[in-house]
C-alpha cells in the first residue's frame, strides 16, 4: 500500500492506495499518528483507491477518530467504493463515523 | 468451471498480501466474477490474521491454503497446527455501542463469517482447518 498525504490549512488530507489489510494498517497508522503528532487536528482520509479494508484498518480508524473527538478536531472518511462500505456497515462503523460520498463535500462541511 | 490452486506460506502478517493476490489472480484467470473477490481476500486476511496473532502467537509456524472452485462455489480451506481452537466459537463483538465504548479489536471473525455463505471449522489430524464458501453470482 502506498499513502499520499496533502496538507492544507489545519489539517490535511490521506490517500491510501491499496489494500488496507493487516499487514499495510500499521503504516497507515503511523502516517495518522505522525500528522497528529505534528498538530494537525483535521483530517479527511481519502478511500478512492482502497479495495478493502480488514478489521486491522478498522482498528486504525476506531484508534484514530479516538484522538481526534475533540472541539476544533474532525476525522471524516470520503469515497468508500460499495465493498469498504458494506465492511464499514456490517462493523457498525457508518453510525460511529462521518462519511463523505466525495472529497469535495468532505473539503466543504470541513 | 474447476480446478484447484494449493500453497504454503510461512505464518507471517507480510505473507497474507502474498496470498491474496495469489488467490486473486486464480480466480481471476478462472473467470470467476470479480465482484466477489474482496470478500474472499478479506476473510482470508482475517483468518491468517488470527492463526498468526492467537494461533501460533507470533512464532514460527507454516498456513496451508487450498482455493477450489465448482458447483457455483469458491471454497477455502485454510490449515495450520497451531493448538486446536475454533474460532467461530468467538462471542460476537456488539457493534451497537458507541465510539467511546468500543474495544479496539474483536470484529475479524465477525466479519469473515458475514461475508462468507458458509464457514466451518475442524480439527483434524492435528489440523486446524477452517473452510469458507463463498457462492458465484450469476
Amino acid at each position: 500500500m502506498e499513502i499520499r498525504t496533502e496538507k492544507r490549512e489545519g489539517g490535511a488530507i490521506v490517500y491510501p492506495a491499496g489494500r488496507i489489510d493487516t499487514a499495510a494498517a500499521p503504516a497507515l497508522e503511523q502516517e495518522l499518528n505522525s500528522l497528529i503528532a505534528t498538530g494537525i487536528r483535521r483530517v479527511i482520509l481519502d478511500f478512492s483507491n482502497v479495495p478493502y479494508i480488514s478489521s486491522g484498518g478498522l482498528r486504525v480508524l476506531l484508534a484514530t477518530a479516538k484522538k481526534l473527538r475533540g472541539s476544533g478536531e474532525s476525522f471524516a472518511l470520503c469515497s468508500l467504493n460499495p465493498e469498504v462500505t458494506k465492511i464499514m456497515t456490517l462493523a457498525g462503523f457508518t453510525t460511529i463515523f462521518t462519511i463523505y460520498s466525495s472529497e469535495g463535500e468532505a473539503i466543504a462541511r470541513w | 468451471m474447476a480446478g484447484r490452486f494449493a500453497f504454503t506460506v510461512d505464518a507471517a502478517i507480510e505473507n497474507i498480501p502474498v496470498v491474496a493476490d495469489g488467490i486473486e489472480d486464480y480466480l481471476v484467470s478462472a473467470g470467476v466474477n470479480p465482484a466477489i473477490v474482496p470478500d474472499i481476500e478479506l476473510a482470508v486476511d482475517e483468518v491468517m490474521t488470527n492463526i498468526i496473532t492467537h494461533g501460533f502467537r507470533r512464532q514460527a509456524g507454516t498456513i496451508g491454503i487450498t482455493c477450489s472452485i465448482g458447483e457455483g462455489v469458491v471454497r477455502i480451506e485454510i490449515r495450520d497446527r497451531a493448538p486446536a481452537f475454533n474460532p467461530l466459537l468467538l462471542k460476537e463483538p456488539d457493534i451497537s455501542v458507541k465510539l467511546e465504548d468500543r474495544p479496539v479489536g474483536g470484529l475479524g471473525i465477525y466479519l469473515v463469517r458475514k461475508v462468507m455463505d458458509a464457514v466451518s471449522y475442524e480439527y483434524r489430524d492435528g489440523e486446524n482447518v477452517l473452510t469458507l464458501e463463498k457462492k458465484i453470482p450469476e
